[in-house]
């Protein structure tokens, strides 16, 4: 053999090896806790890509105690617990690593076990008078992902991971220190079905099923009761944007334009690709009824002033006929994160929509948190019991 | 002599996709107008889009060309440097930082109303400009590498600034976490007419300046000893030339965002096609230069991919980097001079 | 006798780049005609002399006073340019306005290099860059015309042509020549031996190029040949 075939043996061998390594380290499943009985659905972890993360287990959500269609619906979700931990309830310390998490655990009225969550969660919860146990850690900052040090500080038994928000790619160095985690679809998931889904599993994965279904069917029923008021009334059609240069809108295919669906619209931006950017020509040529848009640019005057900006936009029939609507912080949060709380985002929505079916009789173009609370009196779903 | 034939069908060619990429950039689309409406146009939404959409937007696109175009000439001059681009001077990232500290303003709350669209891009014009003042006041003393390496300086310091901006941002409204970032990548279709004008206001004066200053780009190339025996100050000129071309691109800047390579394939296509190094001759037809290659790329970015917006930068890249590397190849490293 | 227009006068002038100092204890006349040489080796701080009389060398101590328009020409350019031989020539100042097409011709053409007007820098040899920044300075009407290492690097046919090119223009204005070629030296009016940062003779050549001095200058054996009423310096090997 000649040195070039020795060579490159070698670093085929190292490059093999090497490889190898990397993913016995990485298959290697999270030390088990040594603890007893309770939870459930067990899926022990192979996490380091999209493909292995996605195992999808196919549920069947039947919640029994509704009686609408969806009842059957089957859903993908990936709500899936990591390890064979089992803890027993009373001694779990929960990290909610996102919204979407820390609403599915409060409805659960698991809150009091909650000891961090972050800082978009509290502002949520706040609204909706949920207690928040006083010691809790919070995480003033998740962006790109949330500090795992300040994590393992809080010392949890089990963390909650949004999937659909912090992707596969974090999942590795979460699933690394050695607590379990519960996965969530979360911000991914596209139908209040799918949301169901998460809720149901997660509180199974915990070891509170039957809490699971009632929080399961009590979203079942909100939304139903939404659909049931615009039946039948003409379906407007929306943009909702996210910024105004370029033009930055979810399209129908994402969960906000499932909402406008649910709350008797149309998003009328029907690209084939979720969130694509818009020129103004486009803006023009949809020429959506109503204009919603979330407050990006802090308040809102500023974003109604940043969307007259849009070269065009005055000869659009949302803007003539002044069906321009800007979300304010906590319209926001429940239209753009999908959780239990999103039945609301879809009755905002609804309400611009068709306001006369809600009783209302003028919606402003700032959708103030204050509007929100007194004219929907949204409720927690926990606190209903 | 067939060579010539050649570039004389060449410069014949120029103004005719000039022309073509104008009324391609009218008609085609996301949305594609009809032919007919160029002339008259029976449905007001096709109408709508061409005057206060289309329109405005390609002519900004070929002024905003033929400043990076033009600038990008005067830079590689001056500078004696044919890496040299319009954003050497550390430009762009000043402009990026203030269109974010705007933002900020707004998110913050303290900017409301008209205000707050205001704000993104009179603080990238305010950085942008600053930025160059203390290229001009303090990089241009030590002379071209002085100019060069404060411009590094800038765009490091700005990029510092602005992660962390962008951290702030982000945790005051997670929900607009990707937008402000459209600043960093160029993006002609919001140019409304009145932007426009500001941009052409701020061009036609400098850039008329500048067409007239080859001659001391020329000098400048000949080296600072050669120009002060001229009687010529390089440095006061360096200071002079930074300042005609920071003006319209801080303008531009603010109102499109960062619209990256035009300025530095665009001379280089000039020299390549003419042979021809004199800033007569390269700031002015880079200039046109410029305006092609942006008018294509900003139609390109729009048909590219069907619901996506490409980034101007990413189709002027993808389009100029490859022209380029071909360039270097074909005509060796020293023509490129 | 007539006086003659003094041009330039250094006055006992330490010249150098910031703080410091390359050349020391400068006292020098450039009066108007004819042509002064500026000889010494490598590093001996000649062209730092000439870059002080347009300002890109800083007169540290002492006194500089420059009487009248100053064309330079360098013996190299920084890269390659791209401009052709006339456009390079158009960069020409006069006075306060540039060098028009018919005055840059007429250098190009006085020099003999209006066949290269349209060739660009990068294409050219040597020699013909060296012609063409030398016509550069001519078509600027400048009093005093400054060259730097004219013959470097040049076969012995360039060499020559070079220097027979000077001598003329010596004979129509003033030119100022750093070298290390002690045959251009040899046609001087005056001629400045520089080493080391210190002027080590100024005179006529007669006076000042002595096998002794030119020894002095370049740390080697110099020997002055006498013939046919022809001076002729070299620097034998044995």
């Amino acid at each position: 053999m000649d040195l070039r075939t020795v060579t490159s043996l070698v670093l085929v061998v190292i490059l093999v090896a090497a490889v190898g390594y990397l993913a016995y380290r990485v298959n290697q499943p999270v030390k088990p806790t040594t603890t007893t009985s309770v939870v459930t659905s067990v899926v022990t972890t192979t996490v380091t890509s999209a493909t292995t993360v996605t195992t999808t287990s196919v549920n069947t959500v039947t919640t029994t105690s509704v009686t609408t269609t969806v009842t059957t619906a089957t859903v993908t979700s990936t709500a899936t617990i990591t390890s064979t931990t089992t803890i027993p309830a009373q001694s779990l310390r929960i990290a909610s690593l996102d919204p979407a998490c820390s609403q599915i655990l409060f409805s659960l009225g698991l809150g009091d076990k909650v000891i961090l969550l972050d800082v978009y969660s509290k502002q949520i919860l706040s609204y909706f008078n949920v207690t928040i146990p006083s010691n809790v850690t919070v995480l003033n900052s998740i962006w790109p992902v949330p500090s795992i040090e300040a994590v393992v500080n809080a010392s949890p038994t089990i963390i909650c991971y949004d999937l659909g928000f912090y992707g596969p790619s974090n999942l590795a160095s979460f699933s690394s220190i050695g607590i379990p985690l519960v996965i969530i679809n979360g911000t991914a998931d596209k139908t209040f079905q799918q949301i169901a889904a998460d809720v149901y599993l997660t509180a199974k994965a915990l070891g509170v099923p039957e809490k699971g279904l009632t929080v399961a069917s009590w979203i079942i029923n909100n939304v139903k009761s939404i659909e049931d008021k615009v039946a039948g009334l003409p379906k407007p059609t929306v943009i909702f944007m996210d910024w105004y240069n370029p033009v930055y809108s979810p399209s129908n295919i994402t969960f906000i334009g499932y909402e406008i669906t649910v709350a008797g619209g149309l998003d009328i931006v029907n690209t084939t690709i979720p969130w694509p950017t818009l020129t103004p020509s486009q803006v023009v040529a949809y020429n959506s009824d109503y204009i919603i848009a979330s407050d990006f640019m802090g308040n809102c005057s500023s974003t109604l002033a940043a969307i007259m900006q849009i070269p065009g936009i005055n000869y659009t029939k949302a803007v003539r006929e002044r069906h321009v609507y800007i979300l304010g912080n906590l319209a926001t949060s429940l239209v753009e994160e999908p959780g239990p709380l999103s039945v609301y985002g879809a009755e905002v929505i609804a309400a611009i929509l068709h306001p006369e079916a809600f009783g209302i009789s003028n919606v402003p173009q700032c959708i103030s948190s204050e509007w929100v609370m007194s004219n929907l009196r949204p409720t927690f779903p926990s606190q209903e019991g | 002599m067939s060579s010539s034939l050649v570039k004389k069908a060449v410069y014949l060619l120029v103004p005719i996709l000039l022309l073509a990429g104008f009324i391609l950039n009218l008609i085609l689309g996301e949305v594609n107008v009809p032919y007919s409406c160029l002339i008259h146009c029976s449905q007001v939404k096709y109408r709508i889009i061409i005057d206060y959409i289309r329109l405005p937007s390609t002519l900004a696109s070929i002024l905003v060309g033929y400043i990076l175009g033009a600038s990008g000439a005067v830079m590689q001059g001056m500078l004696r440097n044919p890496l040299a681009e319009p954003f050497t001077t550390g430009i762009a990232s000043a402009a990026v930082l203030g269109g974010l500290l705007g933002y900020l303003m707004v998110l913050v709350g303290k900017l409301t109303g008209l205000y707050a669209t205001l704000a993104i891009p009179l603080l990238a014009l305010a950085m942008a400009l600053a930025s160059s003042l203390v290229v001009v006041m303090m990089g241009s003393r030590l002379g071209v590498i002085g100019l060069i390496l404060m411009g590094i300086l800038i765009t490091l310091l700005s990029y510092a600034v602005s992660m962390i901006l962008m951290l702030i941002i982000e945790s005051i409204n997670p929900t607009a976490s990707m937008q402000p970032l459209y600043l960093l990548y160029g993006n002609i279709s919001g140019i409304l007419w009145w932007q426009f004008y500001i941009i052409l206001a701020s061009a036609a004066p400098t850039m008329l300046a500048l067409a007239h200053s080859s001659r001391y780009v020329d000098l400048l190339m000949l080296g600072d000893d050669v120009a002060k025996a001229s009687g010529v100050n390089p440095v006061a000129v360096r200071r002079i030339l930074v300042t005609l071309v920071s003006i319209p691109l801080a303008v531009s800047l603010a109102f499109t965002g960062v619209i990256g390579f035009v300025g530095i394939i665009a001379p280089y296509v000039v020299r390549q096609m003419t042979g021809r190094g004199s800033g007569s001759i390269t700031i002015p037809i880079s200039g046109i230069m410029g305006s092609l290659i942006l008018a294509y790329s900003y139609l390109a970015s729009r048909i590219m991919v069907k619901g996506y917006v490409i980034p101007i930068t990413a189709v002027t890249g993808l389009v100029g980097i490859p022209l380029l590397m071909w360039m270097i190849a074909k005509g060796g490293f020293g023509a490129s001079t | 006798m007539h006086q003659h227009k003094v041009l330039v006068e250094f006055k006992e002038a330490h010249i150098g780049y910031g703080s410091r100092i390359v050349v020391r204890g400068l006292s020098l006349t450039v009066e108007e005609g004819g042509l002064t040489v500026l000889l010494g080796p490598n590093g001996s701080g000649k062209t730092t002399i000439m870059k002080a009389i347009f300002g890109s060398a800083r007169v540290i101590k002492g006194q500089l006073i420059v009487n009248g328009s100053v064309a330079y020409a360098p013996a190299e350019l920084d890269g390659l340019v791209n401009l052709t031989v006339l456009e390079t020539v158009k960069t020409a100042r006069r006075g306060y306005r540039w060098v028009n097409d018919e005055e840059a011709k007429r250098a190009l053409r006085e020099i003999g290099i209006i066949n290269l007007a349209n060739l660009r820098l990068s294409e050219l040899s040597t020699g013909q860059k060296r012609l063409t920044m030398i016509a550069r300075a001519m078509a600027s009407g400048a009093d005093l015309i400054l060259i730097d290492e004219p013959t470097a690097n040049l076969d012995p046919g360039n060499r020559r042509r070079i220097i027979e090119l000077i001598l003329r223009l010596s004979k129509q204005g003033t030119v100022m020549v750093a070298t290390h070629d002690v045959d251009i030296a040899l046609a001087a009016k005056q001629v400045v031996m520089v080493k080391d940062g210190y002027v080590i003779g100024v005179g006529e050549p007669n006076q000042v190029l002595t096998e002794e001095k030119l020894t002095q200058l370049y740390g080697i054996r110099a020997r002055l040949i006498k013939e046919n009423n022809e001076e002729h310096v070299i620097f034998p090997l044995y």
